[in-house]
């Protein structure tokens, strides 16, 4: 049984036009987000992950950054045609967001507990008591000892897993219907990534949430998402479901991303590499913006940008190898040569 | 046994919370307290706050009582710093003065702080055009010499002692608003400001709840330096004529009457003059004292 979409994302285009030109960050991404589902965006750094999280809250900076195109429906309603008050009552209230880093995401002059409750105050219109009762109540939820006494604590008290724990807090006081994690567990050794998502799974059961969760850990995506969006240079060139991906990627980057990973049983002398560099945001090529890298490319892929087409029942890919062109462009090469 | 550990956990991090904390407080007053100079200037400031409490009780005579008879008697044990020309006690006046020259600096250096604040927040937040047209408006501001933007004012509003304050005040305006807004532009891009705006926060609560809190130290160093230059220029505008007028003891003023009397009566400018100097001299040190121990960026 398919759950309700909560968030749907439509060809979002967001680019960032400065004096060296313009860069295209993201670039034409699409996406649903149903109920109680975890969408993983795996990319490598700098293809646009963060700045689709960011363009889905409308908090790109304007200028430098500008919307260009698309629609980014919650519910049904576009967020990007809202006034500031409404995507106000929006944010925090039925989509939130967790940073990846937690050193700096809360304010180091405030007690956790406060900047919990501040949400709480914001959109359920409690009083300063309740508030207060709630959000020591979630940071009990997040599985920090002793709430009563941590909520009164400053950050700079907290390890960087508790503030982790604070920032999910914060996020979830107003169980939200859609959470962005944007690498949340980045900067947290292993032991607390685990007890991390751990938490936000079990969260994600009992509020049923739906969850993008940004990240370049392949690992995390394996334990974490039910659907995977890879990224690369803005846009998103393979869509699957989490378990199909690893056995079989179908986009010659996810293959190579996937060939990348250290193997634990095997003694390998090099690690597996993805030729080449990505092209500059600021001057993507006409065709397809892996064909420079890709083992695969021939001269429709340099001439022609491939659409994201359907691959089977479940799979989306943006690639021409799968498609009858790319047979006839293949042919004619061989014919050539 | 589970109990048991998170029982000690919390015993220990109350004890290193209330440790954290006075290593804190500790940090701060010994980098105040090696600062020699900082403790001189924090001494004096105290020595002349508490003079302002106690001058009813240890001012021997009335500032205001004239008695021409005793008129510009030199320093002696009746009078400890003498009388001046109208026969006044000049200890009795700087006394009751000191509650003037002090209320003068501290009100016109709170009037710019407020609006410059306020300005600094604006315009670092908000940025773009809001920016351009707050920041210039201080740029012109900043251009007028400070002594003839305070006559400016004062010949408009009238010589008092509250128009000085205000003069004052409005020239300290954009120094507190540039260095607000340069910090609210610093803060601002933060992530945590972020945060809580994805926690739909509006911008009242960001600015004034999340970086208000975030800058006060520099408000705190510029306003303890400010107030030294605006004691200054109170006495100045006061013995100019503009503000404090006779037979009111401001301490400017005092100098003011007593430039008549330079060469027959020379204590009569003398006095109020090391009182404007010490306390000059007084806010400086701490001043730069506050500013080594709460924002070491600014040190020069």
């Amino acid at each position: 049984m398919m759950n309700e979409i909560v968030l749907e994302v439509k060809n979002l285009k967001t680019h960032f036009i400065s004096n060296k030109g313009t860069a295209k960050a993201v670039d034409g991404i699409d996406f649903v987000l149903r109920k109680g589902e975890t969408l993983g965006i795996v990319g490598e750094s700098g293809c646009g992950k963060s700045m689709t999280s960011l363009s889905i809250l409308r908090l790109i900076p304007s200028p430098p950054g500008k919307f260009v195109d698309g629609e980014v429906l919650l519910n049904g309603k576009d967020l990007v045609k809202m006034s500031n008050e409404e995507l106000r009552k929006i944010r925090g209230n039925q989509i939130s967001m967790i940073f990846q880093e937690p050193m700096t995401s809360l304010n180091p002059v405030i007690p956790v507990g406060e900047q919990i409750a501040e949400a709480l105050r914001l959109h359920q219109g409690l009083s300063r008591k309740q508030a207060w009762d709630k959000s020591v109540e979630m940071i009990r939820l997040v599985g920090i000892p002793s709430p009563e006494k941590r909520a009164k604590q400053e950050p700079f008290q907290l390890s960087g897993g508790m503030r982790q724990r604070i920032m999910i807090a914060m996020a979830l006081a107003c169980t939200p219907e859609v959470l962005i994690a944007d690498e949340p567990t980045t900067a947290l050794d292993v032991t607390i990534q685990a007890q991390i998502l751990e938490i936000m799974k079990d969260l994600q059961r009992k509020i049923g949430m739906g969850i993008i969760f940004i990240t370049h850990d392949l690992g995390v995506v394996a334990e974490m998402c039910d659907q995977v969006g890879v990224m690369y240079a803005g846009q998103i060139v393979e869509h699957r479901d989490a378990k199909d991906i690893f056995n079989n990627p179908l986009h010659p980057y996810t293959q190579g991303l996937i060939g990348s990973l250290p193997k634990l049983y095997e003694d390998q002398e090099e690690l597996q590499i993805i030729e080449g560099t990505v092209p500059s945001p600021y001057d993507y090529p006409e065709g397809c913006r892996f064909a420079e890298r890709c083992p695969f490319s021939t001269d429709i892929c340099v001439q022609k940008e491939p659409s994201l087409i359907q691959y089977g029942d479940n799979a989306k890919v943006r690639c021409w190898k799968y498609t009858n062109e790319w047979q006839d462009s293949l042919a004619k090469e061989v014919l050539k040569s | 046994m589970t109990v048991n550990t998170s029982l000690v956990n919390t015993v220990d991090l109350v004890l290193a919370r209330k440790k954290i904390r006075r290593e804190k407080r500790r940090l701060f007053f010994s980098t105040l307290g090696q600062n020699k100079a900082a403790v001189v200037g924090g001494i004096i400031i105290l020595f002349y706050i508490s003079l302002t409490f106690l001058a009813p009780i240890l001012a021997p005579y009335d500032p205001y009582a004239i008695n021409l008879q005793d008129k510009l008697q030199f320093p002696s044990w009746t009078h400890w710093m003498g009388t001046d020309d109208k026969g006044r006690d000049i200890l009795s006046r700087i006394l009751y003065g000191s509650r003037l020259s002090l209320g003068v600096g501290f009100s016109s250096v709170f009037f710019g702080a407020f609006f410059g604040i306020i300005l600094g927040l604006v315009a670092g937040y908000y940025g773009k055009w809001v920016d351009t047209i707050i920041s210039r408006s201080l740029d012109v501001m900043l251009a007028f010499p400070g002594i003839l933007l305070a006559l400016a004012i004062i010949s408009a509003l009238g010589p008092s002692l509250i128009n000085v304050t205000i003069a004052v005040g409005v020239f300290s305006i954009p120094l507190f608003a540039r260095i607000v807004r340069g910090s609210t532009m610093e803060i601002k891009q933060l992530e945590y400001i972020d945060a809580i705006r994805t926690l739909g926060a509006n911008d009242f609560t960001i600015i004034f709840r999340h970086i208000f809190p975030n800058i006060l130290s520099p408000i705190i160093v510029q306003g303890s330096l400010r107030l030294a230059t605006a004691i200054l220029s109170a006495a100045g505008l006061s013995f100019l004529g503009l503000g404090a007028q006779p037979p009111s003891p401001e301490w400017g003023a005092m100098l003011s009457s007593g430039r008549d009397f330079l060469f027959s009566a020379p204590y009569m400018a003398i006095f109020p003059g090391l009182m404007i100097s010490v306390l000059v001299l007084g806010f400086n040190l701490f001043g730069d004292g506050l500013r080594d121990a709460l924002d070491p960026r600014m040190k020069k």
